[in-house]
């Protein structure tokens, strides 16, 4: 459930924040959520990995789909790709890399935080 | 443990922030580039127009409506003019932006901050032939003028208005690829256009490449090889023109020349821009009233070199082109007249050797004293590496371009460049007027503000006037001033003033019932004051007035199909001489190729294989004609085709070149058969390389090719005929830029205009490079002075004036 909850929360703010912040906001997105919702790495990697990563790929296709494609094959061509789709492909996978790493990052950082104040309090 | 895994994540997602947030080598950030926030899904567009239909500004006094038609020239009316520019200069950069700043960085030789070291030489160029300072000066002129500077800054706040509303989502695709962001556009920057186009037209010359060649040849020779004046001229100014006014005599000093020779020289303009225009009268044009054309013949770029629009206000009603970035209408017409430019060749820059009193390089000799010089320390932020600094000295005659840190490390070879377009200069206001003029006489006071680059001025009115001007500032000089490399030390080798106004070359009305220029000679040689350029067109000229002569009352589309024309005067001169010099009997293995040739028609149409052969064969002829110039170890010009024909001609046996470096004594019949044994070679190379279809347009290959050379942005392969020297000047890289033909009819102006690009500058829009294939086959889109009605409007949008 927590699973769910974390995947909808990336995916909304990696669709409307990228409006209005630069595109590394994604990692900010995983960071935030690994940080206040925690849970195991696989879990976090995977919430922020699919949920960015879909929401890009899906917001990518959109975008090229009703332009008939007319960008992605020019820089499929520049870069020397032979299908557009793999550029979207490329769209997903680093929204979902960097929100997976940034998930891990926020919850591995609250980890350590946590134990620290425990420590503390109790020594 | 736990310390550690965070530090590991950390790393990791510090790194790909790094990684995709940095250009790796000339990949551009791959983050931002691959969002599809921002990235390049953001360029691509469904709708040919995304703008919104209401734009607010406090910037204007009144509401300004925008119509665009099917090839999205913006209609603009607004209620005064002011507001009328601050929309065009919203629209424009809502078009072209990337291409402004573009531009703006190629004139003050800023390139290389966002391209890197590679531009930095053309950007030193630049800088030291002085096209920033001319720039500056220039707008400082301007800004003084009553009438102007508003409509600059009008314009400029339009720019800005439509920059500050941008995200960087919405930058064009090239800031993205570069990684860089749009500047704040200026008044000063609107004044691109005079050093661009100065550059362009008005810095050719030869002056090192001749004096090394007569150095070498010898006079006698060079004058023969090099002739100012050959053959029939077909001047621009018709040779009926009489000159009933006392010219003032530039008296020839006796004086030597500097005897030095210079190894290589700065780049040059393309040798192809030129431009064809021409106009017949109400007596001889079939609607009873002028019919007026015009092309500039300019590299294809993408975008286009020129924007197009239509301005109404109670004060003007205008509809032409412009270069991006300029308020003005440069060619165009309105209710009343048409006018409209092409080149003319005329010498404006003069080079002269300076001798410094040390290699401090403060005092330089003059007129038997030492004078100081000014130094200036030019800085270049090359992108990607340390700031590059260049000393750049000025003398009285101008920047010293050829010194020790450029071009040469010789210390004694020191060249000053003196170039008429350094000078004081209104040509914008001579647009402007002419933008608003009404009739002959406000052309002809519209002209008194032009300075230059020199142009052959075009105008017709619905009066039924016709002229030709070329005006613009001319150093009266005498015989060969300025056509060699000049003592800069000596008082006798300035100029001895400049040609008056009243003197300058113009004609009103015509016997023939037309007027035409295409770059030739501006005048015949009863013209009192000397008229030198290194080259001029010989081919264009000669076709557009034979074929003026020839028919009889010129329809609008006898004009569209001239500026199409096809005849290859260059063959139609050349292959018959050719053929008939041609020993047949060592070139029976190429019968069919041979049989294509002579059954030609010299029309260079896309399909014909015909064309194609005669390019072959005729560029190797001259290749090894003048096969003595490239063993040559100093810059040289080699003679020009026409020359090389009417040698050729008038000779078999060719003693002139004979006499340089070949051993054996060879005849020109020689050098004609051996020539197409090997062009035949070479299109049997070109055919391995390229396929079987060696049809004229597939070999030539004409290209569209964008600003930065990238490909998938370029059209290439375009089914179009013609050549350089070709009424339909299309060649490889270079062509009509923009055909307009205006019908000057009183009862309402009409014209046609087509270009090879599209109003947007886009790749990703669905209309990018929209006009290419009309271009290419001749077709032309209605200009229309009357309000665009709805259903050829495709989009419209209103700028809202509100209180700051």
């Amino acid at each position: 459930m927590k699973f769910i909850i974390r995947l909808l929360l990336i995916a909304l703010f990696s669709y409307f924040l990228p409006f209005y912040f630069p595109w590394w906001i994604v990692i900010l997105i995983g960071l935030s959520v690994g940080l206040l919702l925690p849970g195991n790495g696989l879990n976090l990697f995977n919430a922020g990995f699919l949920g960015a990563g879909l929401v890009w790929l899906g917001y990518a296709i959109k975008l090229d789909y009703s332009t008939q494609s007319i960008m992605s094959n020019k820089i499929a061509e520049l870069i020397g790709i032979s299908d557009p789709l793999i550029l979207l492909l490329g769209s997903g996978l680093i929204g979902g890399i960097c929100a997976g790493f940034g998930a891990l990052t926020g919850s591995s950082f609250r980890q350590i935080f946590i134990k620290k104040k425990k420590a503390s309090f109790y020594s | 443990m736990k310390l550690f895994r965070f530090i590991l994540f950390f790393s990791i997602s510090g790194a790909l922030l790094f990684a995709l947030s940095n250009e790796i080598g000339s990949t551009p950030p791959i983050g931002p580039l691959f969002s599809p926030h921002q990235g390049f899904l953001q360029n691509a567009e469904k709708n040919p127009i995304n703008l919104a239909e209401e734009i607010s500004s406090s910037l204007i006094k009144s509401n300004v409506k925008v119509t665009f038609d099917e090839i999205l020239i913006p209609h603009i009316q607004s209620e005064n003019e002011t507001d009328g520019f601050f929309a065009l200069g919203y629209i424009t950069a809502y078009h072209r932006l990337w291409q402004m700043d573009f531009y703006a960085r190629l004139v003050f030789g800023r390139l290389s901050e966002i391209v890197g070291k590679r531009a930095l030489e053309f950007d030193r160029l630049n800088r030291r032939i002085g096209l920033p300072k001319m720039t500056r000066d220039f707008h400082e002129k301007i800004m003084i003028d009553q009438e102007l500077s508003p409509v600059l800054q009008a314009y400029s706040n339009g720019v800005n208005a439509y920059i500050d509303q941008l995200s960087p989502a919405d930058y064009p695709i090239e800031f993205k690829l570069l990684n860089y962001k749009p500047e704040q556009w200026s008044t000063l920057k609107s004044c691109l256009a005079y050093a661009l186009l100065s550059n362009d037209l008005a810095r050719s010359e030869s002056d090192l490449e001749s004096t090394n060649a007569r150095i070498i040849l010898g006079d006698s020779l060079y004058q023969i090889l090099f002739p100012e004046q050959v053959g029939n001229l077909s001047p621009v100014i018709p040779s009926t023109r009489k000159w009933d006014f006392d010219p003032i005599k530039a008296i020839r000093p006796t004086i030597q020349f500097p005897y030095s020779t210079t190894k290589t020289t700065i780049s040059k303009p393309d040798p192809l821009n030129g431009s064809n225009n021409f106009v017949v009268d109400g007596t001889k044009s079939q609607t009873g009233y002028p019919l007026f054309a015009n092309e500039p013949d300019l590299r294809l770029t993408a975008p286009s070199i020129w924007y197009a629009s239509h301005m109404k206000t109670p004060s003007m009603n205008v509809f032409g082109v412009t270069v991006p970035g300029t308020p003005v209408t440069l060619i165009g017409f309105n209710d009343s007249i048409a006018w409209g430019v092409t080149n003319s060749p005329r010498d404006q820059v003069d080079w002269y050797k300076i001798q410094f009193k040390d290699d401090q390089r403060k005092e330089y000799f003059y007129n038997n004293q030492w004078f100081k010089t000014e130094q200036v320390i030019e800085y270049f932020d090359v992108k990607n590496e340390n700031t590059f600094a260049d000393t750049i000295i000025y003398t009285h005659h101008g920047p010293v371009v050829y010194d020790r840190s450029y071009q040469t490390k010789d210390e004694e070879l020191n060249y000053a460049m003196k170039w008429v377009a350094h000078g004081e200069a209104t040509t914008f206001k001579a647009m402007y007027e002419l933008n608003r003029g009404k009739n002959f006489e406000d052309y002809e006071n519209a002209l008194k503000y032009f300075s230059g680059p020199p142009q052959n001025v075009l105008f017709a009115s619905t009066a039924n006037d016709i002229a030709i001007r070329l005006p613009g500032k001319f150093p009266n000089k005498w015989p060969d001033q300025g056509k060699f490399l000049m003592d800069g030390s000596k008082l006798s080798h300035e100029y001895q003033g400049y040609i008056p106004d009243e003197h300058q070359l113009s004609q009103r009305g015509s016997e023939t019932g037309f007027l035409s220029s295409a770059n030739q000679h501006p005048a015949d040689p009863s013209y009192p004051y000397y008229v030198y350029a290194h080259r001029f067109e010989y081919y264009r000229n000669r076709r557009i007035n034979e074929r003026l002569s020839a028919i009889e009352h010129p329809s609008v589309s006898d004009m569209k199909q001239l500026q199409n024309d096809n005849y290859n005067y260059i063959a139609s001169e050349y292959l018959p001489m050719m053929l008939s010099r041609l020993d047949t009997s060592k070139v029976v293995a190429f019968q069919n190729h041979l049989s294509i040739i002579k059954k030609w028609d010299f029309f260079n149409l896309p399909g014909k294989m015909a064309p194609t052969l005669f390019e072959l064969w005729h560029d190797q002829l001259l290749a090894i004609t003048w096969d003595e110039f490239d063993t040559l170890s100093v810059a040289v010009n080699k003679p020009n085709t026409y020359v090389t024909y009417h040698l050729m001609n008038a000779s078999d046996s060719l003693s002139y070149w004979d006499r340089l470096e070949t051993t054996k004594k060879e005849s020109s019949s020689d050098l004609i058969t051996s020539s197409f044994i090997d062009a035949m070679d070479s299109l049997e190379n070109w055919q391995t390389a390229n396929g079987e279809d060696y049809s004229w347009s597939k070999f030539k290959n004409t290209t569209v090719g964008h600003l930065l050379g990238i490909p998938v942005f370029s059209t290439p392969g375009i089914k179009i005929g013609g050549n350089s020297s070709i009424v339909n000047a299309a060649s490889g890289i270079h062509g009509p830029s923009w055909r307009m033909v205006v019908e000057l009819d009183p009862a309402g102006v009409k014209g046609h205009g087509v270009y090879p690009g599209s109003q947007t500058g886009n790749p990703g829009n669905p209309t990018f490079g929209q006009m290419i294939d009309d271009w290419a086959s001749g077709t032309y889109y209605p200009l229309s002075l009357d309000q665009l009605s709805s259903d050829k409007t495709i989009y419209s949008l209103e700028f809202k004036a509100t209180d700051k």
